[in-house]
């Protein structure tokens, strides 16, 4: 806090004094001088000026080439301090006191000797040594009503829908947006997709999975006008599209359950938020509920289940449980919260705030440190253990019902939990007198003490107690994991009271140089209300959260629903109308239809802010419905597309593409929420582990084929077909994932373990559907594939290749499995038309 | 990354966006490509930008020192007074307590123990630098390596700052390394990868796979893996019982069915990328295992590097695999010595001398064995080694009683070599008890920027832009090379 008092004290000084300096430098003695430029000036140059002089970057704003920039000092105040010199900063720095300084070596005692004698007698500098202070080469963008000007900042317009010439091609006013853009650009809009393709394009993006035979026969069959409004209506109906874009979500909220670092340990109950998200999704929920119960559901005045595991949201990002600063730490999750938050629901990068105002857009620090007192009660996700965790971050669903059923349930888990307990200390008393030092550092670590007590089995501890005790280890990481549903607990947000932590601005984004206090306050760049805070009736925390939640989730704000109906349009489209779909500042992209881009904002808050009749609308235009086909005159003028004078081809998602293997083969199973799942994890890749397999469990053969959004997502463990297919980095919110083409998704799909294992299943699958005949298999295995009849010279060829293999005496089963494996490889099966 | 970045001192990003207004979506996407940014996320998932190869060979700003890097990764921290680090003074001093700061596991801490050095120093080399005895192999070494005393780091604390050593933050989720060099400079073999790692037989290091990771660059720039054991590389080779001939058949009907789809798509370059990267698969496969086959190298090779002796072997092989690689063309080798925890790597809380002992007779003999062998094939000036762990370790007792040290991020030492670093030159020193460092100190940032610049980059200009800013592997703050070892 030494610097802290420095800036303010030093601060009046400088007001006081600086009148003076110019006086006071025209009367530098001959002895000041000289002993400037033979003393002190060598020692500057050799080791200050390279970062704070007249040809420097100027580091912390901080120059020291004259004795005003001295006495101006740089972000953390001024450098000298003329009415009490001893108390400098300069000289607190260069002994080594707050800051380091210069940070190479500390100097010399003679050097910070002359130094001293330099600060105390006023920091003298001879005119005719003093340098100039380098321009700043970038202004940072100002809080005015030119900055306000910015689109994105602008109230949501509702523009009238231009007129076009090619009336009949418009289905709904999207189309009238896409298509006067074309006309005027001399484009025309592609030719429908084919019935086919769009069914599967439809299936997908609905619920990312491949429609069925029969569902494709149907709607080739169904004649009538409104063919794809039912299949479209059937899809939102499905539990499946919950699944789908639940899963966009989950990245855009970094979604994960653990915690990275050492033990990159699990976090409880992370599935019922992804449950959460899915049910959200499939019933509809009005996206601004969604926003208010993920920020602050527990500051509601009716509490419910979802609203309490909403807040879950909160603690699925990394965490740092031996972090080399507390406080620091503190600031760290904080900033994560941030980042996510302003990015995932306001397309703002607070974050870039942190440590000085934003350098592109006009989002002061200031903003920044307002923005975080919203969340200044905030309890990190835990401390060190386990046990920590518990009591920060984890907290019971039940609101007001069923709480006798839970208690009972509680009760008795407890007398097991109790009995285990007895018996794990018992042990552990006596293992802890029998450990070395070394050891009893590791026995921290839960996962290690297993081992430590084999280790002195016969040294102390009978085969039996050893073994009594891993079992009871085993055991109650069960319970605790895994709680049975009616305890109803949950992953939440936890604040340390009612009254908050005091928010300051933090010097350079630094925890230990507090600066200006501030309260809570929305960007000022969008000209918001004051916040409106009102205690939470839970009385445990501020209600800071609420009043947020409250002003994103609504229309006051011109970002939440333009960044939301981006997101949609987004997965449906294969980009944004904004491409940087987590930023729409200064450096983000321009939106290619800011017009569409209002009106479908405007029609989502009017539509009570529910996303399955904006799906709807968008799948209905003629827009949505063009083929992805090339042609000519767009692929010259327009090959980005950014005209959408065609539909763009999508591959299919790291998921998509496991839960379409599965789905081909006829094994998925459709099982919806509860504990994530483990897939198979090659022993070579769990060798990268520092100990191997740890954390990651075994689930049977059933369990593992559910679909991938249950699969467990642990930080550093990633099943390498999602990792090579392009799964989103978990450890930051991730808006648009990546689409890499790179030969190891070629070796997996051709050598896996898994794709092998998947292409046997399909064989049998085969077999017994159709029996012994190679056409009849590989018709009805391309089927499955394409979602579409296979020509006839498809399935020659397969049955060729089929043929070719038996000749050279590989057996029937294996023939079609490898045919099989090659079907899982076609780009027709990942890619969508 | 771009290689002319400037335009009157503003950064290009800065002033398109400044003349933002003039430009339409498409000539930015066009002025952008020339740099690399199409690898931009916003991008990335459009379905009609055009393919391009992420790995293709990329010019550096600047003619480089090295071509390639191999990160000798001393896994859990060594002593650098007990090996590199000579502390004469420290003698007769063992078990006196002195007044000195620490900060490891055990956290801060005002007063210890002495711990005396625990091996003899003597002097080698033209240089006379004072090697322990723990490296007599590695010793005789020292006038091509440029040692650095004065190493510092953000923690003491093994998962963060093993990320700080392998991506420049304490905190878990920004690319590697290694991601960062492939990035910058692509591979120059396209039937190799261009980051490999190796790791211990024991196990990983702890955080797994975020120590290779390619956080938020697309998944082109992660690592691959390779055992020195069995088949390479994951996936590399089919389940037992395909034969070659038979693979061969499934990729060619592969090739018609796919060919077959993409004719009247011919637009779309991701559909012929996939087409071609199935032979660039297939080549692999032949590819990885040649250019791990140390089988062909001579027993005296072998030999030199220590393959002979069962303690070193695993190692030496990995060091073998690793010069092997580098004569094709990968970027950016990394082996880990040492692995899972405690003292199966150079963790030493408890008995540092059986510790000590133990990873410097698996690696002293390999280290030396591929120093001599790249300057023999005249591989060395092209290639920079680089050793060391995420932190040295305190010159006092951790617990009552024994040898063990805590970790020290306070200072520490590592080694350069090759690659345009001077040799025979150590840098930086530590107080006389090797708990801090004091003169020339250098951050790890510093390590990072040495690198690049040896390579041809100016460390905060090889950026990538992600969450609004143009990242680089130094960070916002930039860091400067050690030009004191830089030839």
């Amino acid at each position: 806090m030494k610097t802290n008092h420095h800036l303010i004290l030093a601060a009046l000084v400088s007001v006081m004094v600086l009148s003076q300096t110019v006086a006071a430098d025209d009367k530098v003695s001959q002895e000041a001088s000289k002993f400037y430029r033979d003393e002190v000036a060598p020692i500057l140059a050799q080791n200050c000026m390279n970062c704070h002089g007249p040809d420097s970057k100027l580091k912390g704003e901080l120059f020291i080439g004259s004795r005003a920039g001295l006495i101006k000092g740089g972000e953390s105040g001024p450098a000298v301090d003329l009415e009490n010199p001893k108390e400098s900063l300069l000289l607190s720095a260069i002994n080594y006191e707050d800051y380091e300084m210069p940070p190479k070596a500390k100097l010399s005692d003679d050097k910070i000797a002359i130094l001293t004698k330099w600060v105390e007698m006023g920091s003298p500098i001879p005119k005719d040594e003093e340098s100039v202070r380098p321009q700043k080469k970038l202004t940072v963008p100002q809080v005015n009503d030119e900055t306000k000007k910015f689109w994105a900042y602008q109230p949501i317009g509702n523009p009238t829908p231009p007129t076009v010439k090619n009336v009949a091609w418009v289905t709904n006013s999207i189309d009238n947006f896409t298509l006067a853009r074309l006309e005027e650009a001399g484009l025309a809009p592609n030719n429908p997709a084919a019935k086919t393709e769009l069914i599967r394009r439809a299936s997908y993006d609905l619920t990312g999975l491949p429609p069925s035979i029969a569902e494709v026969e149907a709607f080739l069959n169904d004649k009538s006008q409104d063919a794809f409004e039912k299949v479209i209506d059937r899809l939102l109906e499905s539990p499946q599209y919950g699944e789908r874009w639940g899963r966009h979500w989950l990245d855009v909220v970094r979604f994960a359950e653990s915690n990275s670092y050492e033990r990159d340990g699990s976090k409880p109950f992370a599935w019922r938020y992804r449950d959460y998200v899915i049910r959200s999704f499939n019933e509809d929920k009005p996206y601004s509920q969604f926003v208010k119960e993920q920020l602050a559901g527990d500051e509601f005045e009716q509490r419910t289940a979802d609203s309490i595991i909403a807040t879950g949201y909160y603690r699925l990002g990394i965490w740092d449980d031996e972090p080399v600063s507390q406080k620091q730490a503190l600031y760290d999750d904080l900033d994560d919260i941030i980042l996510t938050t302003s990015q995932a629901f306001l397309g703002m990068t607070m974050n870039c705030a942190r440590c000085h105002d934003h350098k592109i857009d006009p989002i002061p620090q200031k903003d920044y440190y307002r923005f975080l007192s919203f969340f200044s009660g905030f309890r990190r996700y835990g401390v060190r253990n386990a046990d920590t965790v518990a009591d920060a971050s984890i907290g019971p669903i039940a609101v007001n019902m069923e709480q006798e059923e839970r208690a009972a349930q509680a009760k008795r888990n407890k007398a097991e939990m109790d009995n285990l307990n007895r018996t794990i200390h018992h042990v552990e008393r006596k293992l802890q007198g029998l450990l070395t030092p070394p050891e009893k550092e590791d026995f921290v670590a839960q996962e290690v003490r297993p081992d430590l007590a084999k280790k002195y089995i016969g040294k102390g501890l009978s085969k039996q107690l050893a073994a009594d005790y891993i079992a009871a280890l085993v055991r109650r990481k069960e319970l605790n994991d895994n709680r049975p549903e009616a305890i109803g607990e949950t992953l939440v947000i936890k604040e340390v009271g009612p009254t908050p932590r005091d928010t300051f601005v933090l010097v350079r984004g630094n925890a230990n140089v507090e600066g200006d206090k501030v309260g809570p306050g929305f960007p000022s760049i969008l000209s918001p209300p004051e916040p409106k805070i009102s205690a939470a009736p839970s009385g445990k925390t501020s209600g800071r959260r609420l009043a947020l939640a409250n002003w994103i989730a609504s229309d006051q704000n011109p970002l939440a629903a333009r960044v939301m109906v981006n997101r949609i349009w987004q997965h449906h489209f294969g980009r944004g109308i904004v491409r940087s779909a987590n930023n729409f500042g200064s450096i983000g992209d321009r939106p290619t239809h800011p017009q569409l881009l209002d009106s479908l904002a405007t029609q989502f808050i009017a539509g009570g802010w529910k996303l399955k009749s904006m799906h709807k609308m968008i799948m209905l235009s003629s827009t949505y419905r063009m083929s992805s086909k090339g042609a000519d005159k767009g692929l010259a003028e327009d090959p980005a597309n950014n005209l959408f004078w065609r539909f763009n081809m999508r591959r299919l998602s790291a998921e998509e593409l496991r839960d379409s293997m599965l789905a081909a083969n006829g094994s998925l199973n459709l099982k919806m929420g509860g504990p994530s799942f483990y897939p198979i994890i090659p022993k070579e890749v769990l060798a990268t582990q520092s100990r191997p397999g740890a954390g990651w469990g075994n689930s049977s053969e059933e369990e593992r084929a559910r679909r991938a959004i249950y699969i467990f997502v642990k930080r550093s463990l990633v099943d390498p077909l999602l990792a090579d297919f392009d799964f989103a980095d978990v450890d930051l919110t991730c808006p648009v994932r990546f689409v890499t083409t790179q030969p190891t998704q070629a070796l997996g799909l051709l050598n896996s373990e898994f794709a092998h294992r998947q292409a046997a299943v399909f064989a049998t699958f085969l077999r017994k559907e159709v029996g012994e005949k190679s056409a009849d298999q590989v018709t009805l295995g391309l089927t499955r594939i394409y979602q579409r009849p296979p020509t006839p010279q498809e399935v020659q060829r397969g049955v060729e290749l089929i043929d070719s293999l038996k000749n050279d005496g590989i057996a029937d089963d294996i023939a079609l499995k490898y045919f099989c494996l090659v079907t899982f490889n076609f780009n027709e099966f990942l890619y969508l038309d | 990354m771009t290689t002319s970045r400037n335009f009157c001192g503003r950064t290009r990003r800065e002033f398109l966006w400044q003349t933002g207004a003039g430009f339409t979506g498409t000539a930015l996407a066009g002025l952008l490509s020339e740099d690399g940014f199409l690898n931009n996320q916003a991008v990335a998932a459009d379905g009609t930008t055009a393919w391009k190869n992420p790995l293709a060979p990329k010019k550096p700003q600047f003619a480089p020192k090295a071509k390639s890097v191999i990160f000798l990764y001393m896994y859990g921290g060594p002593s650098h007074i007990d090996t590199f680090d000579y502390k004469p003074n420290m003698k007769g001093m063992d078990n006196k307590t002195v007044d000195v700061k620490t900060f490891g596991r055990g956290g801060h801490r005002n007063q210890g123990r002495i711990v005396e050095p625990r091996w003899n120093f003597k002097q080698y080399g033209e240089c006379g630098k004072w090697v322990s005895d723990l490296f007599p192999h590695k010793a005789k070494m020292v006038d091509d390596i440029a040692f650095l005393h004065s190493m510092t780091a953000d923690s003491p604390i093994h998962g963060s700052a093993m990320l700080m050593m392998n991506s420049g933050r304490i905190l878990s989720g920004s690319p590697c390394l290694g991601s960062w060099v492939t990035y910058g400079l692509g591979s120059e073999n396209q039937d190799l990868p261009g980051f490999v790692v190796m790791l211990d037989p024991r196990g990983g290091p702890i955080s797994g796979a975020k120590n290779w990771s390619c956080g938020y660059m697309p998944a082109s720039y992660q690592a691959t893996i390779m055992r020195s054991q069995g088949t390479p590389i994951l996936n590399l080779a089919p389940p037992a019982g395909m034969t070659k001939a038979t693979q061969r058949k499934l990729l060619d009907t592969l090739a018609q069915y796919n060919k077959e789809h993409r004719n009247p798509r011919g637009d779309n370059s991701d559909l012929s990328a996939r087409i071609a990267n199935y032979e660039l698969a297939y080549r692999m496969q032949m590819s990885a295992p040649e250019a791990t086959d140390i089988e062909k190298e001579t027993a005296a090779t072998h030999e030199m590097y220590g393959m002979d002796n069962p303690t070193s072997a695993t190692f030496g092989k990995q060091c073998l695999m690793a010069r092997r690689l580098v004569e094709r063309g990968v970027r950016f080798v990394q082996i880990y010595s040492g692995g899972n925890h405690n003292d199966a790597n150079w963790d030493a809380h408890g008995d540092l001398e059986n510790n000590h002992n133990l990873h410097a007779g698996e690696t002293d003999k390999p280290i030396a064995g591929l120093l001599q062998d790249l300057k023999n094939r005249g591989m060395l000036k092209d290639t920079l080694i680089v050793w060391g762990g995420e932190f040295g370790r305190q010159p006092t007792a951790e617990y009552a009683k024994g040898t063990g040290r805590d970790h020290n991020s306070y200072g520490f030492t590592m080694w350069m070599a090759g690659g345009g670093i001077k040799g025979g030159v150590s840098v930086g020193t530590t107080d006389e008890l090797g708990s801090r460092a004091v003169d020339d100190r250098y951050h790890v940032k510093n390590l990072h920027a040495t690198i690049l610049n040896q390579l041809g980059f100016h460390p905060e200009q090889l950026s990538y832009f992600y969450d609004g800013l143009d990242q680089s592997l130094v960070g916002v703050e930039g860091a400067e090379p050690i030009h004191q070892i830089i030839s």
